[in-house]
């Protein structure tokens, strides 16, 4: 249906009426009353195409108003586009162009695809380091403090440990604060801000004050490079990407790319894990302690994974130790070997003592 | 033998081509541009929505542009960011009280802002839609808002939540009242009870069902909103009603789950279509308005921030 309609703006009547465009002025006769009225183009508040219905707004609020709607709408926009100074403005530009509408899905695609896998969890990142240090060390020990109610310390040895660290006389950007946790679990993870927590399953395989260094520098390189910040950052950060892109109907969409953005983070976690590895290395040298602990280390997580299935071992949270074993053994400074500290091995069988008492 | 003499006056046109490329596009440019090109891509499908609805053989306009929404929207990020960083702050002070009191103060603070982003939302929305170059409006007052929902969201915390069904028809029975088209006023006409017995009824039958009552459920809770809404022209009062059965709103929730699934999230414009499709040619109207003799009534009003306000805290009002 084609039609043209001339509204005053005053009352709802709706006027048909003929137009005319032309290079300064649009002539508009309406059918009813044969009455010519009027407008400069210059004095247009819009021309708005929205699919095959325009909307041509005129002077002062209540606007005059023209709706045309039908096939000859796009010619009377282009032919006022042309004429007006008025912005272009055609929602539905793509219309009846299958190039580019496939075009658009194609690149639409393709910027999905690049911003979930790389822009956008790299500028969660970068966000999250715009948090200020003090910052971070609160949240961290606000989490320590949340944690530490559910868990049985080991005030002792945590007390040992702490002790241990600063007979190494390390100068960390970060306040680093060891707690020992009483648990058969063969595992020990950083929180932002300084929070390091072991757990004495760990300890207890330990045989040499090297490996127990090893594990403090691996897990100090969390904290001194925002390792879990960053993680934070980076899957938070995806998370409100695909929430805003999919909207809230779609629920499912979001939990199945939500799997995906936990293999995704698996594959994160396992870089910042061999980054830990390496920077580890560095610290234990700098701090003048033999590196050929975090092989050793390495080697008692291993023997941990053993048994698991292989399969399995993929989506395991040690990310093949095996493999980090084998990069470890590349670096020719592990085998750098240091003389015994004394200091350090008194306060490790201080440690393992307290560990071992009923 | 009665004839059906209610007109279906409403009919909604939207292509599913158009609005999913309307979709991919926005999507598209609020990638590149982080999300800052959210206010023009919400007035572009808003456009769009509106000029598809047709009502006795007019379409709606919307009139809202993408810098007034941006307006908004950048106050809104400000209102929402103070909460979030006062709720960080008590959270990393590490004093259990702070914390409590952070934590109080940021859900205080949401609930707070449901007038505001109530009252904004309606005032730019209406004000900035015409039909037949009538624009419609919002007379409610800000302070009289605040009044009606304090002392309704009070009531609704003493009895454990059941208020909530006096609470929702005190909003419905201000806001309707103060929306004008023209000359044309409106009226809500429902009652407290009726909304409590359909919402009892709905979630005991719900679970009781497992789920399947729910499709009843929710067709009573349209037919609530839409039956007892009036339109007043000169002093007629005109009645609406909704024809929708609990199988047409199994049908197309069902249908619109499954596209969004199937095409990752990109058929989302499908199922929008189909939803407006389906509630518009639902609605039957007693009789047809005068269409011709609507007075332009209403001032201009260009602040959107209300608006976003209720984009971010996640509440559809229109």
């Amino acid at each position: 249906m084609e039609q043209i309609l001339y509204f005053d703006g005053l009352s709802s009547r709706a006027w048909p009426c003929k137009i005319d465009v032309r290079k300064v002025e649009i002539l508009i006769q309406l059918d009813d009353t044969l009455e010519i009225i009027c407008w400069k183009i210059n004095d247009l508040i819009s021309n708005e195409l929205t699919g095959t219905t325009l909307t041509i707004k005129y002077g002062e609020y209540p606007h005059k108003t023209i709706e045309i709607i039908g096939e000859s709408a796009l010619l009377y926009y282009e032919l006022i586009s042309k004429n007006s100074f008025l912005g272009r403005s055609n929602v539905l530009w793509y219309r009846k162009k299958t190039p580019i509408i496939i075009g658009l899905i194609f690149l639409f695609f393709c910027l999905c695809v690049f911003s979930y896998w790389t822009l956008i969890p790299w500028l969660g990142e970068k966000a999250t380091l715009l948090v200020p240090k003090d910052t971070e060390i609160k949240l961290g020990e606000s989490i320590a403090e949340n944690f530490k109610q559910t868990e049985e310390i080991n005030k002792e040895s945590s007390k040992l440990l702490n002790q241990l660290l600063d007979s190494l006389q390390i100068k960390e950007s970060y306040p680093i604060k060891i707690t020992v946790v009483n648990s058969p679990t063969v595992n020990a993870f950083a929180l932002p801000g300084g929070q390091i927590f072991v757990y004495t399953g760990i300890i207890q395989k330990m045989k040499h004050y090297n490996e127990l260094v090893a594990l403090l520098s691996h897990e100090i390189t969390h904290v001194t490079h925002q390792h879990s910040l960053k993680s934070l950052g980076r899957s938070a950060a995806t998370s409100i990407f695909i929430s805003g892109l999919f909207g809230d109907i779609s629920g499912i969409s979001a939990g199945i790319l939500d799997q995906a953005s936990q293999l995704k983070q698996l594959r994160y976690s396992r870089e910042l894990e061999t980054e830990a590895d390496q920077h580890g290395v560095d610290f234990m040298l700098k701090y003048k302690v033999s590196p050929k602990g975090m092989v050793d280390l390495m080697q008692i997580l291993d023997g941990e994974s053993e048994g698991e299935d292989g399969f399995m071992n993929y989506l395991s949270t040690h990310p093949e130790t095996k493999e980090r074993i084998n990069a470890l053994k590349s670096d020719n400074q592990i085998n750098i070997n240091f003389k015994e500290n004394q200091s350090l091995k008194t306060i490790f069988s201080k440690i393992q003592q307290s560990i071992n008492k009923p | 033998m009665e004839y059906n003499t209610w007109k279906k006056s409403l009919k909604f046109h939207g292509n599913h081509g158009d609005l999913v490329g309307l979709r991919i596009l926005n999507n598209i440019l609020k990638i590149i541009t982080l999300g800052f090109y959210y206010p023009w891509a919400k007035v572009k499908e808003l456009k769009y929505m509106y000029n598809e609805t047709e009502y006795m053989n007019s379409r709606f306009v919307f009139h809202g542009t993408g810098k007034e929404v941006f307006k908004g929207f950048i106050k809104a990020l400000l209102i929402i960011g103070v909460l979030y960083a006062f709720l960080l702050f008590s959270y990393t002070s590490n004093n259990p009280t702070l914390i409590y009191v952070g934590i109080i103060v940021f859900n205080l603070g949401f609930f707070a802002l449901i007038p505001l982003a109530l009252h904004g939302t309606l005032k730019y929305r209406l004000s900035r839609t015409s039909w037949r170059g009538i624009h419609f409006g919002y007379r409610g007052n800000l302070k009289e808002i605040y009044g009606i929902y304090l002392k309704n969201i009070l009531l609704t915390i003493l009895t454990f939540g059941i208020y909530s069904s006096w609470m929702r028809v005190a909003l419905n029975k201000y806001t309707r009242s103060n929306i004008r088209f023209g000359s044309i006023q409106f009226t809500f006409v429902g009652k407290g009870v009726n909304l409590f017995l359909i919402n009892l009824k709905g979630i005991i039958f719900s679970i009781l069902t497992i789920g399947i009552y729910s499709f009843w459920y929710y067709k009573n809770r349209i037919m609530f909103e839409v039956n007892n809404t009036k339109i007043i022209q000169d002093s007629k009062e005109i009645n609406i009603r909704s024809t929708l059965t609990a199988g047409g709103i199994f049908k197309l929730l069902i249908v619109n789950y499954l596209i969004v699934v199937f095409t990752f999230g990109i058929g989302t414009g499908i199922a929008i279509n189909r939803i407006a499709r389906v509630l518009f040619q639902n609605i039957e109207f007693e009789e047809d308005i005068d269409a011709d003799s609507i007075l332009q009534t209403e001032e201009e009003y260009k602040d959107a921030s209300g608006d976003d306000i209720a984009g971010m805290l996640d509440i559809s009002i229109i």
